[in-house]
């Protein structure tokens, strides 16, 4: 479960919105992103063998060359892949990182493949053994070839002291401990030997041995920390900056905060990777422009502007009524729902404990009111689950079903029937521009239904420490959080478990029929029969109500008016530079 | 001489030392955790302590202050999160967890943009600001005069946020008269560097010079009274060389006071010109060293702030002293 920090969640949930679909902006009628308006769930789905084999479906009038500028108003925090924990990284490092799995997207859908892998895993022993075999051809940017035993160390390196930043479960799974530290203790990295619990037979083969069923292992493949790094190329703290490539770029030079220069990887072969294309002769990125400069430069056109795109930089509010009005501008738009990110209006469950307060609670919340001061309508959609519409087989459910604008009066009647209504709530914010408005919203139509909010404003970076603070005063916040895939596998069980800490159970959320049901379920090792039971008990989770979904935002970012096949990555939320092209 | 020259040195020193302790005491003292901002948000409490410990944050603050007040001088070993020790060279301003990189290299990058900044500005500034001061004290209580003070004060009323964006707004985006602002590495490409810089050196470099201008025509109307001056006109030498070689000395002392302190202020880092234009340079590092927590950034970018300052301080400090050898006695 990973989530972002108040500061972008607000950004995300902010935007203007526009008419425009994932596939606005491209000219072709074909490729990755152009169908992305069906609005039908996303399946990502396994693919099989065959769907594995390169090269990825070409980009209909795709043109090769030329020079992608890429503008962030920061560097990513890590590029060492063991490090990488964040959409727009996981997004860009598909540029020069391959994994052993990845998302082939097609039609706006995406569909898990086997990228290094010949597919995505075999599983035996009832998921107690997994088998990846790697592809022939793949290879490094010096062109020697990709073994089992790189993707060995690549993954014991994730076990290392200084690689906490990335996701904890290739460790967890492989020592079958339920805390990260735990894992540690049993193996810390490299420096303790070789991990026994992979096997590589010979220089193609990986057999992971897990001491419980795991059901998950094709999407953990597709993580960034699922890459393989050479130990003769692994030069420890400045592997961050300068990684060495597999992928169809290569790092050329990278001044940290400052700039990023990527070529053609020459020993990438297309035939091998079904996922990217390798149309532009280099990226540059330039980091360390404000948000409203970006913007402007990749609208007004001009020195380099339109070849220019961003992965990272939302659209700024100064800008919304130019798109509205511009149809020319409102052209360079590009708009998505933001991955698997959901906004919550979260609840402590242990300070707000009656049932019946946070039923009032759900029946008061002005969501529309509320979304409406973010950018209305296309600034995401309003939320009735915790999962999200990204989810393989996910289905659309509303247990407590609320009118979006509120429903004062049907709450007050819940509200009597609380044994303790609570004289007033104290809600935290992010003290931004954004978190300010919704607190008004907020505040006003909670006490239409005679619910006091006392509004706290809270540093937007100490906002989540200082609400999943053990001791937290805080009864209600906003968050916006993601599973760490597209399967339902991270949310309750790591959310809603009542025996993990308020670090990962920020709303205290305390059931012991759900606590058994999440060990019974982890015991599965089957993908889809595992997903069903979790979407079930997401609803026994929802019928207590221990949060108040709000919506599952969408992202919008320009690109330059040059730049073709960009769109927002249907499981990454950011624009994916692995389609992109110059038209001319 | 060599005592007044060594009472700066010291007081310099005072001052740096002063305002490292504030610097590190006050963000020591912050909300946030430097440990688990660079840690990241998902580590759990047990992750972030061992990120703590080898980052040193769990040693006293005194000892944390010595050691990297030793670095300065005298360079020293740091661990990283990852275990593995690095070595930071002197003068060393700690190392960034965020950027796994060490401050000093950091700013080192970040430098040349602010240098080019404040040097284009200043340069502006100094024949803006001195010659709309100059003219005016000529045609003092002209027509002109009146015009030139007032275009002056709307240099001082205006805000950089306001002038920038409109500017950039009617002449880079609307008519296209001026390039994008950007920063090209002059070495690469002069022209685009130049270019690239126009904009923000004459809105910088105007804001600042509204004091410039009004201070200089206001000290060099009071020399031009002096009787020094008054005698060499008496003795036959022309208006414009009289001022040029009297009065023009005789008040520059102030403003060469202001010019050192502009000077420091803006190597430092221009944050807002370096944010309405999109510049990365020192001030821009130093707002994202404050967002992300980045301790030893925002310790090391406020004692480069500070250095540049006290050294152009004490630089305008000689050259006064130099015209006017009065300053040496005093």
């Amino acid at each position: 479960m990973r989530w972002i920090r108040p500061s972008l969640a607000v950004v995300a949930t902010a935007l203007l919105a526009t008419s425009c679909s994932a596939g606005a902006g491209t000219t072709t009628s074909a490729g990755p992103g152009a169908a992305a308006k069906d609005a039908s769930p996303l399946t990502a789905a396994l693919g099989t063998e065959k769907e594995s084999a390169g090269p990825a479906p070409a980009v209909a009038g795709a043109r090769a060359g030329g020079t992608v500028n890429v503008y962030n108003t920061t560097d990513f925090r890590h590029l060492d892949p063991q490090k990488v924990y964040a959409g727009a990284a996981y997004n860009t490092s598909l540029l020069w990182g391959r994994q052993l799995t990845q998302y082939q997207v097609v039609d706006g859908k995406a569909k898990l493949v086997g990228d290094l892998a010949t597919d995505t895993g075999t599983a035996s022993d009832d998921g107690r053994t997994w088998t990846f075999r790697l592809k022939e051809g793949v290879a490094w940017e010096d062109g020697q070839p990709i073994t089992s035993q790189q993707v060995k160390y690549g993954i014991e390196r994730s076990f290392g002291k200084g690689y906490e930043v990335g996701p904890p479960y290739w460790p967890q799974w492989l020592t079958g401990e339920a805390s990260y530290d735990d894992a540690r203790k049993k193996y810390g990295g490299p420096q303790d030997g070789d991990l026994d619990a992979i096997a590589t037979p010979d220089d193609r083969t990986l057999v992971f041995h897990f001491p419980q069923p795991q059901a998950d292992v094709p999407y953990m493949a597709a993580q960034s920390s699922s890459s393989p790094v050479r130990k003769d190329k692994d030069t420890g703290t400045d592997y961050d900056r300068l990684p060495f490539a597999t992928g169809p770029y290569r790092i050329v030079e990278h001044v940290q905060n400052t700039r990023l220069v990527l070529e053609r990887n020459p020993h990438w072969k297309a035939e091998t990777d079904p996922i990217r294309s390798q149309y532009p002769e280099k990226f540059v990125f330039t980091f360390g422009k404000e948000a409203l400069n970006i913007n402007q430069e990749i609208l007004s056109g001009r020195d380099g502007g339109a070849d220019a795109t961003t992965v990272a930089t939302q659209l700024s509010p100064e800008l919304y009524q130019t798109v509205d009005t511009d149809p020319k501008a409102k052209d360079l738009v590009v708009s998505g729902r933001q991955g698997a990110f959901v906004t919550y209006l979260m609840v402590n469950n242990e300070r707000v404990t009656d049932p019946e307060v946070r039923k009032a609670l759900n029946l008061a919340y002005p969501r529309q009111q509320a979304r409406q001061v973010l950018g209305g309508s296309r600034a995401g959609e309003l939320a009735s689950t915790l999962s999200s519409p990204a989810l393989v087989d996910w289905q659309k459910y509303d247990l407590n079903p609320a009118r979006p604008e509120g429903d004062p009066d049907a709450a007050k009647a819940v509200l009597a029937k609380a044994a303790q209504p609570p004289a007033s709530l104290t809600y935290a914010y992010a003290n931004t521009p954004n978190g300010q408005r919704v607190a008004q919203v907020l505040v006003d139509g909670f006490a239409k239904a005679g619910i006091t909010l006392v509004p706290k404003p809270v540093d937007p970076k100490a906002l989540l420490d200082e609400a999943h603070r053990a001791d937290s005063p805080y009864d209600l916040w906003e968050e916006t959080s993601s599973v760490d895939w597209p399967t339902p596998s991270t949310l309750i069980p790591f959310s809603f478990d009542g025996r993990a800490n308020s670090d990962l159970n920020s709303a205290r959320y305390h059931n012991g029929q759900v606590d058994k049901e999440i060990d019974r379920i982890n015991q599965i090792g089957e993908p889809r029969a595992k997903a069903k039971e979790l979407y079930a008990l997401e609803q026994t989770v929802m019928k207590d109500l221990p949060v108040l979904p709000f919506a599952y935002p969408n992202v919008n970012q320009l690109r330059g008016s040059n730049v073709g096949g960009a769109f927002v990555h249907p499981i990454y939320g950011s624009v994916s530079l692995a389609w992109l092209y110059l038209k001319a | 001489m060599l005592s007044f020259a060594l009472r700066r040195i010291l007081q310099a020193l005072a001052v740096l030392a002063a305002v490292s302790a504030a610097a590190f005491a006050l963000f020591y003292a912050a909300p946030a955790d430097p440990a688990r901002a660079a840690c990241g948000p998902r580590c759990d409490t047990g992750q972030v302590a061992a990120v703590r410990a080898s980052m040193g944050l769990d040693q006293p603050l005194l000892t944390q202050y010595t050691d990297y007040l030793t670095g300065i001088v005298a360079g020293r070993d740091i661990q990283d999160v990852d275990g593995s020790t690095l070595h930071c060279d002197a003068p060393c301003l700690g190392y960034s967890y965020r950027l796994h990189q060490p401050v000093t290299e950091a700013l080192v990058d970040h430098l040349p943009v602010t240098v080019s900044l404040a040097a284009g500005a200043l340069a502006f500034l100094v024949v803006f600001g001195l010659g709309t001061g100059f003219v005016a004290a000529l045609r003092h209580g002209t027509r002109t005069d009146r015009l030139l003070s007032g275009f002056t004060l709307i240099g001082a009323s205006v805000q950089i946020y306001f002038l920038g964006y409109v500017a950039q707004w009617g002449l880079v985006y609307t008519t296209g008269l001026l390039p994008l602002p950007s920063y090209t590495p002059p070495a690469t490409d002069p022209a685009a560097w130049a270019g690239g810089m126009l904009l923000p050196w004459i809105v910088l470099g105007f804001v600042n010079s509204a004091v410039f201008a009004r201070l200089s025509r206001s000290q060099l109307l009071e020399t031009m009274d002096e009787e020094y001056v008054r005698t060499a006109r008496g003795k036959g030498l022309g208006r414009l060389r009289a001022h040029l070689k009297y009065t023009a000395r005789g008040a520059a002392g102030p403003l060469v006071q202001l010019l050192g302190l502009e000077a420091g202020a803006l190597l430092g880092g221009a944050v807002i010109t370096e944010t309405v234009f999109g510049l990365n340079g020192v001030g821009r590092f130093a707002t994202e060293a404050v967002e992300g927590q980045d301790l030893p950034a925002v310790v090391g970018a406020v004692l480069l702030a500070a250095c540049f300052v006290v050294l152009f301080v004490a630089l305008a400090d000689l050259v006064i002293a130099w015209l006017d050898p009065r300053i040496r006695l005093g």
